[in-house]
């Protein structure tokens, strides 16, 4: 079995079909690797998001032995929070899911302020960007939720990787905590099953450019940004398309094999 | 080979006299009889979220030997981590800490202090309460930290005990989430979580009886009406004679 967590990158979005996650880099990879896909992703989803997902499917399916889970990690800024009217009045989802597992209108959804539910997460957010967010806390807080993935991992036996899509790179941000001692939790993760080559960089590669991104920040990049110098077949506005997911999943692939994996 | 304990103001030792309260904690007795230095993780007003993210820190940054043992005594659900944004630049240490590792008013608080001791993340905490906070938002979110906690245990190679201190014990409450989505009791090893809270430990032997199942969101309140004073201070924390009686209490239940 090849179970993904993370974002809209692993979803799919902007690809027409409306299963669009039946064209995304998890159906490739899962293909390469003869593998069962468990596509987790949920679009606008922050990386808490993402292993609430995770634990979920694990406390709830049989997960076979020779699992590989990859986590897709996504920008920093999103957050967790609940929507607490899905409790008292829920409604179905108006995309498909990939996996009843996962679920974007209910529930635990990321309150980052792109998400179509901001209106109900209006203070939250506000709050959380005003009161909370700094460098420090975003790196703490992000850098965890790979910490407990590996952990969750290692406990089932199951192998892993981590790999970043489009933004904020776990190597090259680590050092915003490393400085602080009661923040630095980098030691324990283990940074060989963390690939420090984000996703749109094998776009890029492709493409033969270089943006010269300082990964190390925490500003950018915003994929759009690239659109001219990428090209048409290998992404949409912000996401991959059906090419450049095959791309990525080829990439991936190779990455696996060098971990023997 | 170590006991380590992570939990809130019950683990670190709230009212106990002196300024190094967690040296006559529960920790420090528990960690006698078992013939084991103590690491104590407690953090004073700190959420369940917290006590896992202590630990991890501590793991991250120390050999874990086998055969240790580390036990997370939970904490109020409803108390959320929420980041101190201006303690880059201040340093107050108002208390002192069981470990070099934990900081009782820098980086990560819970939320709920801004009735006192961080009224700066109100808006915060206002926020969470009205447009998150629900029975099934606490319950959901409080599993998934206890789950986090025995994984991280079993990924270290130790042995790993949850216990609930004076509130919201997470085998009574787990049949609360109605949602399957929600649900992630089959990840949890229920036999290693212990039924009823640390506080009752001491009601009991003040000769109450169990009365958690409809009690659940009012530990304290509830046993105002015994005389618990040789075991309880004012504000609802035990006294050392109730720390040493949950150590025993505990002791007895690791062995068994």
């Amino acid at each position: 079995m090849l179970i993904v967590i993370g974002c809209s990158w692993s979803y799919g979005n902007e690809i027409p079909e409306h299963d669009c996650f039946n064209y995304a880099w998890p159906v490739h990879l899962g293909k390469h690797l003869n593998k069962e896909v468990v596509n987790l992703a949920q679009p606008g989803g922050s990386n808490e998001n993402a292993i609430i997902n995770f634990m979920t499917f694990i406390a709830n399916n049989k997960v076979p032995a020779d699992t590989l889970a990859i986590f897709q990690t996504t920008e920093f800024t999103r957050k967790a929070g609940f929507k607490k009217s899905s409790i008292e009045n829920p409604f179905k989802g108006k995309l498909i899911k990939p996996s009843k597992w996962v679920d974007r209108f209910n529930g635990w959804l990321s309150i980052h302020k792109g998400a179509d539910e901001q209106k109900e997460f209006k203070n939250s957010w506000k709050t959380y960007a005003t009161i909370q967010m700094c460098p420090e806390e975003l790196v703490h807080r992000n850098l965890m939720q790979i910490y407990k993935f590996q952990m969750m991992c290692k406990a089932l036996n199951i192998k892993h990787l981590t790999k970043p899509a489009w933004t904020h790179p776990a190597h090259k941000v680590q050092h915003i905590i490393k400085k602080h001692k009661l923040l630095d939790i980098t030691n324990g993760i283990d940074w060989s099953l963390v690939s420090n080559k984000l996703m749109i960089e094998h776009i890029f590669d492709t493409h033969g450019f270089n943006p010269n991104i300082e990964w190390s920040k925490l500003e950018g990049p915003k994929p759009k940004k690239y659109k001219p110098y990428i090209g048409d077949q290998l992404f949409h506005e912000y996401h991959p398309n059906k090419d450049g997911h095959k791309i990525i999943a080829d990439c991936i692939y190779n990455e696996l094999n060098l971990h023997r994996m | 080979m170590n006991l380590i304990c992570t939990g809130c103001s019950w683990t670190y030792g709230v009212e106990l006299p002196g300024d190094q309260p967690y040296k006559r904690a529960w920790p420090a007795h528990l960690g006698k009889l078992l013939d084991m230095p103590v690491i104590n993780l407690g953090e004073n007003s700190c959420s369940n979220e917290q006590i896992v993210n202590n630990f991890l820190l501590y793991a991250s940054q120390n050999k874990i030997e086998p055969g240790s043992i580390a036990i997370m005594a939970t904490t109020q659900f409803n108390r959320k981590m929420g980041w101190r944004t201006d303690s880059q630049n201040k340093h107050i240490q108002r208390e002192r800490s069981p470990h070099e590792l934990i900081n009782m008013h820098r980086y990560w608080i819970s939320l709920h202090t801004s009735d006192g001791k961080h009224p700066e993340v109100l808006p915060a905490w206002e926020a969470y309460v009205k447009e998150e906070h629900c029975e099934t938002e606490m319950i959901s979110r409080n599993l998934m930290h206890v789950a986090q906690f025995q994984l991280a245990c079993k990924a270290l190679g130790i042995k790993h005990y949850v216990k609930p201190a004076w509130c919201h014990p997470p085998k009574l409450m787990k049949g609360l989430i109605q949602q399957e989505i929600l649900n992630i009791d089959n990840l949890i090893d229920w036999e290693n979580i212990g039924t009823y809270p640390l506080i009752n430990y001491i009601v009991n032997e003040v000769g109450e009886e169990k009365i958690w199942e409809d009690e659940i969101f009012d530990a304290i309140g509830v046993h105002r009406e015994f005389d618990l004073s040789k075991y309880m201070h004012d504000l609802g924390h035990p006294t050392e004679e109730g720390h040493k009686l949950i150590a025993e209490k505990l002791y007895k239940w690791i062995k068994e």
